[in-house]
């Protein structure tokens, strides 16, 4: 491992970090929480179709069985529903509580891959103790 | 009351779903594929909320408005991660999670600086004991 190494996740939580803030900065200048989703992710849609156009994957779309896209449909349509909801709650709370409230995302990830992928074999000290924590932090940030 | 907290939490939900409806799908497709499905799969959804919408756009948004919104798009499921996948990859899952997760952290100090956020003991109390949950609970399943 080399030390600059350690810069492309540290580049990423930076990346993830300053959405919430952006998206307040965009709030307090015209609130429209429902049409500033729309905008961003219309964005994202268009870089990411085009980076995937120019990279010569686009055979790859057309190769895949017709059951699986609907796996990646629905997931597209919770993506952005997640994105419509978490500019809506950044319309009302701060971004430094709306931030580490949509991290609970892994714990749902766990809890979910149990009950209907059965993949978590055992709970660890680690799962619980994570998980006291995380459920430390939400009564602490909506209390 | 409660209600941004909600939408949060909402957000949290809907994107820990998603890597459980996209890796029923992975051993036939990229993640590449995945996500372009997913976001042209949203297009309609996009394209009504402008359609629909009681304002048009270009009334109620102002154009740096807009521009932050487009940023939120271009910065977190683009740049953020292109960054994570280039960090796991050199990195290692276990060495580059807990970096990425820390995110919150950073949002933190960043509603601080820019958004002039008050930042109290508990929300502090609070973010560092769901980050430190959240690292916990990934950091042994990325190992």
């Amino acid at each position: 491992m080399k030390p600059q190494d350690l810069l492309y996740p540290l580049l990423a939580a930076l990346c993830y970090s300053t959405n919430p803030v952006l998206v307040k900065l965009g709030l307090r200048i015209s609130n429209e929480p429902l049409l500033g989703a729309s905008i961003g992710m219309m964005a994202s849609t268009v870089v990411y179709v085009a980076y995937f156009c120019l990279t010569g994957q686009i055979r790859d779309l057309f190769a895949i069985p017709r059951w699986v896209k609907w796996y990646f449909v629905l997931a597209g349509l919770f993506s952005t529903l997640g994105v419509f909801s978490f500019f809506a709650a950044l319309q009302h709370i701060p971004a430094a509580v709306v931030a580490p409230l949509t991290s609970v995302a892994p714990l749902v990830t766990l809890t979910l891959s149990h009950f209907l992928l059965k993949e978590m074999e055992q709970i660890t000290r680690a799962d619980v103790v994570g998980t006291v924590l995380i459920v430390l932090g939400v009564v602490l940030l909506v209390s | 009351m409660f209600y941004g907290e909600g939408l949060a939490l909402t957000s949290a939900a809907l994107w820990g779903s998603i890597p459980i409806l996209v890796r029923k799908g992975l051993p036939y497709a990229s993640a590449s594929v995945a996500v372009v499905v997913g976001l042209l799969a949203s297009l309609p959804l996009l394209v009504g909320v402008f359609l629909l919408h009681p304002h048009a756009v270009t009334e109620v948004v102002a154009p740096q408005a807009a521009l932050w919104f487009a940023a939120v798009g271009i910065t977190g499921p683009c740049l953020g991660r292109l960054f994570n996948y280039i960090g796991i990859a050199r990195l290692g899952a276990a060495r580059a999670t807990p970096l990425i997760n820390s995110s919150p952290l950073l949002t933190t100090l960043l509603a601080l600086v820019f958004l002039r956020e008050q930042i109290t003991f508990k929300i502090l109390l609070g973010v560092i004991c769901m980050v430190a949950g959240i690292i916990v609970l990934t950091r042994q399943r990325a190992a």
